[in-house]
C-alpha cells in the first residue's frame, strides 16, 4: 500500500513537471516574437518593447527562464494579465467559484441520476428500459452540446421566456461575497436567490447532458460484465437476494471503471466547461480561458494552462487513491 | 411444500431442461431422473457439454433465461420444491441445498474479506448466535490452520486450495442438507486434489447431507462415490453402485469413456470417434448412434429403455456381456 | 438483430454524407459563399425568390447565402477535417505506438508519460491551447484536433504491438531472419489494424466534434467558410428570427456525429469482440 502510494506520488510528479514545461514552452512555441505579436500591427517605441520583453522575462536564457517561472508559480505569482493588468491568480480567483458552482450544480443532477439509469438498465439488461436507456445515452454521447444549448435558449428563453439567456444574476443584484456561491451568497443577502437559480438552471442542465450519458453507459456496461462474474452466481447459490447482490457486491466490483469516468467528468468540468460557460456568458475559468486566447493574453494562457493542468491531475491522483480503497485487490499491484 | 417422511431424501423425476433462442431450441438435458439416500455420495459423469454442470444450476433455479426447465418432482432433503417458486428456491438455496464452483478463485468477491463473506453467510443462519467464533470454527473445520489471521485476507491474497475450502466452508455454514460439487478439484493442483476431496468426505460424515459428485474424472468418482451416473448428451447412460458401473460397465460409452482414459492399462489409449451430437435435433433412437461400436440399424429408430442387472442399470440394446473383467485395476 | 439494423443503417447514413461531401460541388444549389442581396434570412420552402434570385430550399442566412449549399460545403468540411486528424493522429499516433510496444523500455516511458500528459488534459481545453500556440485557421484546426486523438491511437497500437509480438508468429518470423521491416509490415500490421480501424471511425466523430467546438469558439474554421461550427456561432444572434440557422446545422452535425459513433461500435463488435465494452 505505502509503495503504491509513493509510486502514484512519483507520477504524479512527474505529470507535474511535464505540465510546467508544456506551460512554458506555450509562449515560446508561437511563431514568430511573442512581443510583437502582444503590441500588433501599429508598433511601439523600442523603450516600450523592450519593457515588455522585459516583463515577459524574455530576455533571459530559457532554462533560467523556466526556473524563475516555476518559482514565481509556487511562491503565488502567475504574472499579470496583459489585459486586465490585475494578478492572474487574482483573475482566476474571482472566476473559480463561478465554474464551481455551475460544475457542481450540472453533477448534483447527472451523476446519480446516471448511476440510477445505468444500474436499472443494467438490472433489466435486454428490456425497453434497457434499450431506452441507452439510446438516449448514445445520442447525448454524440450531441454537440453548444448546439444543445441553443435549441434550449431557443426553447427555454427566446420562447417560452422561462429563463434568462445568458449571465450568472441579474444585473440589479450584486450579492456580497461570502462563499462565491451566489446560490449561497443570494440567501445570505437575503434578495436575489431566485434569480441566481434560474439563471443557473439551464447551463446546470446543458452541461450535465455528456456526464448523464457517459456516467449511465459506463455504469451499465461495467455492471453487466459483473453480473456475469462466477462470484455472482456463487452468491446467488448462497441465497442471497439480487437486490442484496447488486448494492453490496456488484457495484462495488464494477465500481473501478465507475470512478474513473467520473474522475475524468470532474476534471474536466472543474477546469471550466468552456463551451457551455462561452454560450451562456457564465463568468467562469473556461471562458476567462477561451478570451485570454483569443486576446493573446500569454502570462494568463501560461499559468492558466499550469493551473489547470495541476487541478486535474490532483483530481486523477485521488481518483487513483480511491481505487485501492474501493478494490483491495489493486492494493497488491 | 409436503411433511417429510414417506419421500425419498433427494428425488429428482423426469428432469428436462431445454434453451431457446430466437432461432432454435436445444436440450440439455432430457428425462433424467435419480434418487439419493441421506449421507450417499453420489457421482455424475460425463464429457463436457454432457449437460452435468447444468443440473445443478437449474436444481437452484439460476440458470438464465432461456433456459426451460421442465420436471415431474423434485424432492431435496426430504422436502418437496416447486422449481418454479420462487419462496421455494429461496429456501433452497443454501440451507437446502449448497453448491461448490469449479474456480474457487474467482467463486469468492474479490472486494470483500473472508471474514466478511463468512460474517455474510452466518448471519443468515438464525441458529447462529455468534458469528466470529462460528467462522473461527468453520475456518478451523475446512483444515485452515491460522483462521484468525484468514478472516481478514482477501481471496487475490489465498491460493486455490485455500479459496476452495473457503468456498466449502461458506457451503457449510448453512448446515446444507444436500452439497452439490461441480468440478470441486479440476482447477487445482494434483497434491491439493486430493486433500480437497479428502476434506469432502469428511465434512460429508460430519454434516451428514448428500454429496452430488459431478466429474469428467472417472478415477476420482469410483474412488469416493457410493453410485454412478453416467450421462452422455443430456441422457442418462447408466448407472449403479461405482464398482459395478466401473468394473462391470455394460454401456458402450462407459466403456468407451474408461477406454480413453490415459491410464487405461489394455493396450493404447483409445479415443471416442465423432463428436457429441448436435443438441438441436433429438435423435429419436439412442443419442450415442453414430460413434458407438457396438451399434446396429434399431438403435437409430428405437430408443433403449431401462434394462437392469441386479442393482445395475444401463439404457443400450446392445450392451457389453456381463462377466468379462474390464480393465480398471487403477481405476 | 437490432444491433445489426443500427450497424447498416449508420454505414448508410455515412455513405451518403460522404457521397454528398464529394459530390458538393455538383449538386450545391448554389456558390456557398455568393451572397443575394435583399434575400437575408429567408425562410426554407418560402417560395421562389424575388428580384431573380434562386429559391432557398433550406432557407438563406444572415447575409443572403443559400443555406443548403452551405451546409453541403460544410459537410465536406467537417469530414475533410475529421478524416485528416485522424490519418494525422494516425500516422503518428501509429509510429509512436510501435517504437513504445516494440522497444519498451525508457523510450516507451517518456512517450506514455507524454501521452499520459496530453489525455490528462480535458480534449477542449487541449485543441484550444494548441490553436493557441499556432493560431486559429482551418489547418490548425486539423492539427489540434489531430494532437487531441493523437493518445488513443498511441495506446491502442502500443497495447496491440506488445500482445502480439510475444506470439509465435511474430517470433518464427524474426528467428527465420525477418529484417525489422518485413516483420512489422508483413505478420505484425494485420494483426494490428482491426482496432485501429475502429479506434480511427471513432476518432473522425470526435474530431468532427472537437472541430465545430473550436469553429464555434471562433478558434477553428473562420468565417465566412462554410463549417458547421462557424454556422452556428454565426446564427447565434438570430435565434428569435431565423431558427433554421441554428437548428439545421446542429443537426447535420448530430447525425454524422451520431452514426460514426454507431458505426464505430458496430465495427468493434465485428472485428473485436473481446472489447465489446462501453466507452
Amino acid at each position: 500500500m505505502k509503495i503504491w502510494l509513493i509510486k502514484r506520488l512519483g507520477l504524479f510528479l512527474i505529470t507535474a513537471i511535464g505540465m510546467s514545461i508544456l506551460s512554458f514552452l506555450v509562449l515560446r512555441l508561437v511563431p514568430g516574437d511573442p512581443v510583437q505579436l502582444l503590441i500588433g500591427e501599429r508598433g511601439a517605441a523600442p523603450e516600450i518593447y523592450a519593457k515588455l520583453r522585459q516583463n515577459l522575462g524574455l530576455d533571459r536564457p530559457l532554462l533560467e527562464q523556466y526556473f524563475l517561472f516555476v518559482k514565481n508559480f509556487l511562491s503565488g505569482d502567475l504574472g499579470i494579465s496583459i489585459v486586465s493588468q490585475r494578478p492572474v491568480w487574482q483573475e482566476f480567483m474571482d472566476r473559480f467559484p463561478a465554474t464551481l458552482e455551475l460544475s457542481a450544480f450540472s453533477l448534483l443532477w447527472s451523476l446519480p441520476l446516471g448511476l440510477c439509469l445505468g444500474i436499472l438498465a443494467a438490472f433489466k439488461n435486454g428490456t425497453w428500459l434497457d434499450t431506452s436507456t441507452m439510446s438516449i445515452s448514445l445520442v447525448g454521447y454524440s450531441m454537440p452540446i453548444f448546439w444543445w444549448g441553443l435549441i434550449l435558449i431557443m426553447i427555454f428563453s427566446v420562447r417560452l421566456g422561462w429563463t434568462p439567456v445568458s449571465g450568472r444574476i441579474a444585473l440589479m443584484y450584486d450579492p456580497a461575497t461570502v462563499t462565491g456561491f451566489y446560490l449561497i451568497d443570494t440567501l445570505i443577502s437575503g434578495e436575489g436567490f431566485r434569480s441566481a437559480l434560474v439563471h443557473l438552471i439551464l447551463p446546470a442542465f446543458v452541461l450535465g447532458t455528456i456526464p448523464l450519458a457517459t456516467v449511465s453507459r459506463i455504469t451499465r456496461s461495467s455492471l453487466i460484465e459483473v453480473l456475469g462474474e462466477e462470484y455472482i452466481k456463487a452468491l446467488k447459490a448462497r441465497g442471497f437476494s439480487s437486490k442484496y447482490i447488486l448494492f453490496v457486491h456488484a457495484l462495488r466490483n464494477a465500481f473501478i471503471p465507475i470512478l474513473t469516468t467520473i474522475g475524468v467528468l470532474v476534471g474536466s468540468l472543474l477546469t471550466g466547461a468552456i463551451l457551455t460557460e462561452t454560450l451562456f456568458s457564465w463568468p467562469g475559468i473556461g471562458r476567462w480561458f477561451v478570451q485570454s486566447v483569443t486576446s493573446r493574453d500569454y502570462p494568463v494562457v501560461q499559468s492558466g494552462i499550469l493551473l489547470l493542468g495541476l487541478m486535474i491531475t490532483f483530481i486523477n491522483l485521488i481518483v487513483d487513491s480511491l481505487y485501492g480503497v474501493v478494490n483491495p485487490r489493486l492494493r497488491a499491484r | 411444500m409436503s411433511s417429510p417422511g414417506a419421500n425419498p431424501y433427494v428425488k429428482v423425476q423426469d428432469h428436462s431442461i431445454t434453451f431457446r433462442n430466437q432461432k432454435s431450441r436445444g436440450y440439455a438435458l432430457r428425462n433424467f431422473s435419480f434418487t439419493a439416500a441421506k449421507g450417499e455420495v453420489i457421482g455424475i459423469v460425463g464429457e463436457s457439454g454432457s449437460g452435468k454442470s447444468i443440473l445443478g444450476l437449474s436444481l437452484l433455479g439460476l440458470l438464465p433465461e432461456s433456459a426451460i426447465v421442465d420436471t415431474r418432482e423434485v424432492i431435496l432433503g426430504g422436502e418437496k420444491i416447486l422449481l418454479t417458486s420462487k419462496s421455494d428456491l429461496r429456501k433452497v438455496r443454501g440451507p437446502i441445498l449448497g453448491m461448490i464452483f469449479q474456480d474457487p478463485v474467482n467463486s469468492l468477491d474479490p472486494c470483500y474479506t473472508i471474514g466478511y463473506q463468512l460474517k455474510e453467510v452466518l448471519q443468515r443462519n438464525p441458529k447462529v448466535k455468534n458469528w466470529l467464533t462460528e467462522a473461527r470454527q468453520l475456518l478451523e473445520g475446512v483444515g485452515i490452520a491460522d483462521g484468525e489471521r484468514r478472516l481478514g485476507s482477501y481471496p487475490h491474497e489465498l491460493s486455490g486450495g485455500l479459496c476452495q475450502r473457503v468456498q466449502i466452508a461458506l457451503a457449510l455454514a448453512q448446515n446444507p442438507k444436500v452439497l452439490i460439487a461441480d468440478e470441486p478439484t479440476t482447477a487445482l493442483d494434483v497434491t491439493i486434489q486430493k486433500q480437497v476431496m479428502e476434506l469432502l468426505m469428511r465434512k460429508r460424515e460430519e454434516y451428514d447431507f448428500t454429496l452430488i459428485l459431478i466429474s469428467h474424472d472417472l478415477g476420482l468418482i469410483s474412488q469416493y462415490c457410493d453410485r454412478t451416473l453416467v450421462l452422455y448428451a443430456g441422457e442418462k447412460m447408466e448407472e449403479g453402485p461405482a464398482v459395478e458401473v466401473l468394473r462391470h460397465s455394460r454401456h458402450p460409452y462407459t466403456r468407451a469413456l474408461l477406454e480413453a482414459l490415459p491410464y487405461h492399462d489394455e493396450g493404447l489409449l483409445k479415443p471416442i470417434p465423432g463428436l457429441v451430437p448436435d443438441l438441436r435435433e433429438m435423435p429419436k433412437g439412442c443419442v450415442f448412434y453414430g460413434r458407438c461400436e457396438r451399434q446396429t440399424e434399431m438403435c437409430q429408430t428405437v430408443k433403449p429403455q431401462l434394462t437392469t442387472d441386479g442393482t445395475h442399470g444401463f439404457f443400450c440394446h446392445h450392451p457389453h456381456p456381463v462377466k468379462e473383467q474390464h480393465g480398471a485395476s487403477r481405476v | 438483430m437490432k444491433q445489426k439494423a443500427l450497424f447498416y443503417i449508420s454505414g448508410f447514413v455515412i455513405a451518403v454524407v460522404v457521397l454528398v461531401a464529394i459530390a458538393a460541388p455538383l449538386i450545391a444549389p448554389q456558390d456557398p459563399y455568393q451572397v443575394f442581396e435583399g434575400q437575408l434570412m429567408v425562410a426554407p420552402l418560402s417560395g421562389a425568390g424575388v428580384n431573380g434570385a434562386p429559391t432557398f430550399i433550406l432557407g438563406s442566412d444572415d447575409l443572403g447565402r443559400d443555406l443548403l449549399s452551405r451546409l453541403i460545403y460544410g459537410a465536406q468540411n467537417s469530414l475533410m477535417i475529421g478524416a485528416l486528424s485522424t490519418l494525422f493522429s494516425l500516422l503518428i499516433g501509429g509510429l509512436l505506438g510501435l517504437v513504445c510496444g516494440y522497444w519498451g523500455g525508457s523510450v516507451d516511458f517518456v512517450i506514455m508519460r507524454l501521452m499520459d500528459l496530453l489525455l490528462s488534459i480535458p480534449s477542449t481545453l487541449l485543441a484550444i491551447l494548441v490553436v493557441a500556440i499556432l493560431g486559429p485557421s482551418l489547418t490548425n484546426t486539423i492539427i489540434a484536433v489531430g494532437v487531441v486523438s493523437l493518445p488513443f491511437f498511441v495506446r491502442v497500437t502500443r497495447a496491440q504491438v506488445m500482445n502480439e509480438k510475444v506470439k509465435d508468429y511474430v517470433q518464427a518470423s524474426r528467428t527465420m531472419g525477418g529484417g525489422l521491416v518485413h516483420v512489422l509490415s508483413w505478420t505484425l500490421f494485420p494483426n494490428v489494424w482491426p482496432p485501429l480501424l475502429v479506434q480511427a471511425t471513432l476518432s473522425v466523430s470526435d474530431g468532427i466534434l472537437n472541430a465545430a467546438a473550436l469553429g464555434f469558439l471562433g478558434l477553428g474554421a473562420q468565417p465566412p467558410t462554410p463549417e458547421w461550427g462557424v454556422m452556428l456561432s454565426d446564427g447565434r444572434s438570430f435565434l428569435e428570427s431565423a431558427w433554421w440557422l441554428v437548428t439545421l446545422p446542429g443537426i447535420c452535425l448530430l447525425a454524422t456525429v451520431l452514426c460514426l459513433n454507431l458505426f464505430g461500435d458496430g465495427l468493434r463488435d465485428l472485428l473485436d469482440p473481446k472489447a465489446r465494452k462501453a466507452r
